[in-house]
């Protein structure tokens, strides 16, 4: 018996399986060593009433799970999440609706509900009163701690006899999935670089051949304001003008999340939420797209061999953020190497902020990526697993190059991250 | 003391399991009503080797004062080796006043003199059991050891049940006191007696774990 001494972790789990699978309390497995002990005195001794002691042993017993096996009627369990997505790191509130009807005793029953890895908190508890088991509503928060979509269930409740020998798991309904999305971590702000104005400039100034200074005037038209009219211009054409509006561009961002599998642990490939240095890098990715659609960009997530990850976010949306992060909870490493060609993707244009998260970055990796920095307007390379040479290599060519640390401050990688360059220009 | 039970639900985890305290305070009354009626039907068989008399009601008496005093004991929250020394205490007070009042101090207290008379009344008594012819008419000696022996018993049986919660462990010993007659005089199985043991036994451990149902409803609505 583990009484006081807490036994190792597999004793424990082999003893918790082998009650889930033992019909008999602790009492009952008793009566029954007791009831058989005394029927085999009884023949040794020769005493005639420990037949009777044994037998009512043995009865008590059979008494008691016969009552649970041919009493108790079971119905159907629905779950809701609320809310229905969580972050990893972030909590849901899950109501669980089961219908059950009981015979005997069946005064108090045990439920609970089984949660997968990456999913904590306490789904246990207790139902009382025969009309609390006919419609029961049992709610619990669980505490998501690894992203991916995770199977929830079944829902057990566990009976005992009147006289508490037997005892029997009921499994009821199946299993629920409930999606748990990478977190979304709050990046600070771009102070050098903030997408409604300088950024802007950077890339629609390169894109569309003008600049927000460039006017076109237009005659004016009655209900136009009397402020937007343009003198000089009218001066020039003998008629009042007016500023035609200021083109609007939004300016575009691209977030690279290098899936390629050499670059991960195997883990990271099998199954979401494994490899922590990968979760990381999800984390990292889906926190800079917020961050970058906050500043005013549109931004893709890409893979490295140009790919789409997830839907494109507008600028500003943050349910497209959630949405994308949705995309991205399910996403595994995996298929080959072509961070070598991501400048490539970039050739001939002039993209906005390119954020390229990725691990196992060589010096040589560092330098086949130096081209892409004259084509963006901010590279950021957060690198992970990576050597201090590769991304010095890489901030020697312009990149803002941080490692990105598993468990890590992601806050703090990206700071160093966007501030790296502006000390690199300053020496 | 031993892990019962109680624990074992506790360490199951869940934040709404009583703790044995307050699983303690739960249908005591019950439960000492179910362990008094159980001690009865195991001693009634006794009654066909010792021949009924006043050691019986005096015994009787002394165990409802006992259980009595532990219903009172726990409704005050005392400690259960409290609660359990306390009926200890109690019942050789008893046993003294009942049969050794013209030696004790103060009627309870045992003297030197009382505890020199014990070798003489286990002797008589012993010589008695090895000696007589059932039904023995309980004499003093007889009657001392008796009364004692079925007070131990209750004593136990409370720390067993109402403590330790463990109702299965009590059934043994009642069953091993049950079947005393059975083993010192041989004859055929009295149906009667084993229907009534039963149903004591029964009762008793439906008491238990109807008292136990019931903390867990009460920390339920808490």
């Amino acid at each position: 018996m583990p009484a006081s001494a807490a036994p190792p972790a597999r004793i424990r789990r082999l003893l918790t399986a082998a009650r889930s699978v033992w019909p008999l309390t602790l009492r009952g497995t008793g009566a029954v060593v007791l009831g058989a002990a005394a029927l085999v005195a009884a023949q040794a001794f020769g005493v005639p009433e420990l037949v009777y002691v044994g037998m009512l042993l043995l009865l008590l017993v059979l008494f008691g799970w016969v009552s649970l096996w041919f009493v108790h009627r079971y119905g159907d369990v629905s779950r809701s999440f609320a809310p229905d997505v969580a972050a990893v790191g972030h909590e849901s509130t899950v109501t669980v609706h089961a219908t059950a009807r009981t015979g005997l005793s069946g005064a108090v029953a045990r439920w609970t509900d089984r949660l997968p890895p990456g999913v904590e908190g306490d789904a246990t508890g207790l139902v009382v009163g025969t009309a609390a088991l006919e419609r029961m509503r049992l709610t619990y928060r669980i505490r998501a701690t690894r992203r991916g979509v995770r199977e929830i269930g079944p829902f057990v409740v566990i009976v005992t006899d009147p006289f508490g020998v037997t005892r029997r798991r009921h499994r009821l309904g199946g299993t629920e999935a409930v999606t748990i999305t990478p977190a979304v971590i709050a990046l600070p702000p771009l102070t050098e670089f903030p997408g409604e104005a300088g950024g802007s400039l950077h890339t629609a100034t390169h894109q569309l051949g003008e600049g927000t200074d460039n006017l076109i005037p237009r005659s004016y038209a009655p209900g136009d304001s009397m402020r937007r009219i343009n003198w000089r211009a009218s001066a020039h054409h003998d008629e009042l003008m007016v500023r035609q509006e200021e083109q609007e561009s939004t300016p575009e961002a691209t977030v690279i999340l290098d899936r390629s599998a050499r670059r991960w642990a195997a883990s990271a490939a099998t199954e979401p939420g494994t490899d922590p240095a990968f979760e990381a890098a999800v984390t990292a990715a889906v926190s800079a797209v917020a961050r970058l659609a906050r500043e005013g960009y549109d931004v893709s997530v890409i893979d490295t061999d140009g790919s789409s990850l997830g839907a494109p976010v507008p600028a500003g949306d943050s349910l497209a953020v959630e949405q994308l992060s949705l995309d991205l909870a399910t996403v595994v490493a995996g298929g080959e190497d072509h961070l070598a060609a991501v400048p490539k993707l970039f050739a001939g244009t002039v993209a906005g902020p390119v954020v390229v998260v990725t691990a196992r970055v060589s010096v040589a990796d560092a330098s086949a990526l130096a081209p892409l920095v004259a084509h963006s307007a901010l590279p950021i390379l957060l690198a992970a697993e990576s050597p201090d040479a590769a991304l010095t290599r890489a901030g020697a060519a312009g990149w803002r190059a941080a490692a990105l640390v598993p468990d890590g401050d992601l806050a703090d990688a990206w700071r160093t991250a966007s501030e790296r360059g502006t000390t690199r220009a300053a020496v | 003391m031993p892990p019962s039970e109680g624990s074992r639900a506790r360490r199951g985890g869940t934040a709404g399991m009583p703790t044995r305290a307050a699983l303690a305070r739960s249908g005591d009354v019950r439960l000492a009503v179910a362990l008094l009626l159980a001690v009865v039907a195991a001693i009634l068989p006794l009654l066909r080797v010792v021949a009924a008399g006043p050691w019986l009601a005096v015994g009787l008496a002394i165990v409802i004062a006992v259980l009595g005093a532990g219903i009172a004991l726990r409704r005050l929250r005392a400690p259960a080796v409290v609660v359990t020394l306390a009926e200890v205490v109690l019942g050789g007070a008893l046993v003294t006043a009942a049969f050794f009042g013209d030696t004790a101090l103060l009627l309870v207290i045992p003297s030197p003199g009382t505890i020199a008379e014990l070798p003489a009344i286990v002797s008589g008594a012993a010589d008695q059991i090895v000696t007589g012819v059932a039904p023995l008419v309980a004499e003093r000696p007889l009657s001392v050891v008796a009364v004692a022996a079925v007070v131990i018993l209750a004593v136990l049986l409370d720390h067993t049940v109402i403590t330790a919660r463990m109702p299965l462990l009590a059934a043994v010993a009642l069953a091993a006191v049950w079947l005393i007659p059975a083993l010192s005089v041989p004859s055929t199985v009295d149906v009667l007696a084993f229907i009534v043991f039963a149903a004591a036994v029964l009762l008793l451990i439906r008491a238990e774990t109807r008292s136990r149902e019931r903390a867990l409803v009460r920390s339920a609505a808490a």
